[in-house]
């Protein structure tokens, strides 16, 4: 780099080819893989732009990662409202795990109770219906299906603190 | 593409100075003694100069603007550079400048009456003081600008202009200080503190604006 700043213009093109497979490591870890060879030009354009900031009293690893950050933040700056999310439905996600259990977890305690109740329960709580809706769709009064979810609900409570008992009790 | 870049980059290749921190002090110090040699020149040192070397004023006055000048100088060398950071013993002469500043006011509070107040703030010099901390201000921003800050690749482009503000300001002011004969420290808290705010604020617009890089 010292010999750069004097004007050697090998030194200057053996640094620039030494230079674009690190920035492009660097860049591949941080950003899609589309905008890395952009973002690799961009540095090497600011490198050039800017070179004479470089102290020769200090090493060049510092000022050029510190070159490649301002690079990469200033990308993520300019992009930041279109994030690009790969979905891999071969590799579900830790929250789409979580969602499955979820789903299982109410279909088996659904099947615990009479088959109004958990009708009424999966209206109410998951289809988020009011219960005037409800009322309409299934002809029972609004009284009747606040009674109905509420003791359905309790009997679902009830089956889930019968399994804790018995974690506790095989512990 | 690549490769054609890199081809570019090359044949645009020439020699550059790197960006020394001597380089910054030089054009700052040139500045300092220039103005001072202009105001002094034109305007004379202040009237009253035996006076003020026996209490002080000639001395504590243009030591609170030099010391935060010293301070601004030091702070803008720690971050013109990309991998730059602000190094916390550069604030050092900052703090002394509030100190002395803060030492004056204590000394001083007797006279914090309603009438010493307007007094102090209602004096006819007191556009003159203004207007000649602004223009020289003005003068040397735009030096550092053009020797300095253009050739900087900061991280943080509204602080560094902010500070060449601050430090063109203090500058003018240490100079003007040696010319001008109000000494409480109302009077300066506003007629001399209110332009290298004005001048730290236009910078740091300017430094946001054209800094980035």
């Amino acid at each position: 780099m010292q010999a750069t700043l004097s004007g050697d213009q090998t030194a200057y093109r053996l640094l620039l080819t030494d230079l674009r497979p690190w920035l492009t490591a660097y860049f591949k870890k941080r950003i899609h893989h589309n905008t890395v060879e952009d973002l690799v030009q961009d540095t090497l354009m600011t490198l050039h732009h800017k070179r004479q900031t470089f102290n020769p009293d200090y090493p060049f690893g510092p000022w050029i990662s510190a070159v490649a950050r301002h690079r990469w933040i200033d990308h993520m700056r300019k992009t930041l409202k279109y994030v690009e999310t790969e979905i891999d439905e071969n590799h579900p996600s830790e929250d789409h795990k979580q969602d499955e259990c979820a789903k299982h977890d109410v279909r088996t305690l659904l099947n615990l109770i009479p088959e109004t109740q958990a009708r009424m329960i999966e209206m109410m709580k998951l289809q988020e219906m009011t219960v005037a809706e409800i009322s309409c769709q299934t002809g029972h009064s609004p009284s009747s299906v606040k009674i109905m979810v509420h003791r359905g609900m309790k009997k679902m409570m009830a089956a889930v603190e019968d399994i804790k008992v018995e974690d506790i009790k095989d512990e | 593409m690549n490769d054609l870049l890199i081809d570019q980059l090359v044949n645009d290749l020439n020699p550059k100075k790197p960006l020394l921190n001597k380089s910054l002090w030089k054009h700052c110090t040139i500045c300092l003694v220039a103005v001072i040699i202009v105001i002094l020149s034109f305007m004379g040192l202040r009237l009253d100069h035996l006076a003020a070397m026996q209490n002080g004023a000639m001395f504590w006055k243009p030591l609170i603007f030099f010391t935060a000048w010293l301070g601004s100088i030091l702070l803008i060398t720690d971050i013109s550079r990309p991998q730059g950071g602000l190094k916390k013993r550069h604030i050092i002469p900052l703090v002394t400048a509030g100190m002395v500043f803060l030492w004056q006011f204590f000394m001083q509070r007797h006279s914090f009456s309603w009438d010493d107040i307007t007094l102090a703030l209602n004096h006819t010099s007191a556009l003159v003081c203004v207007s000649m901390i602004m223009g020289f201000g003005l003068m040397t921003m735009i030096i550092i600008w053009k020797y300095w800050l253009l050739k900087t690749a900061t991280e943080h482009p509204t602080l560094l202009g902010g500070l060449a503000g601050f430090s063109a300001g203090c500058l003018s002011a240490t100079a003007y200080a040696l010319h001008c004969n109000h000494d409480t420290i109302l009077y300066i808290s506003v007629y001399y503190i209110l332009p290298i705010l004005l001048l730290c604020l236009m910078g740091a617009y300017m430094g946001r604006k054209f800094l980035r890089w």
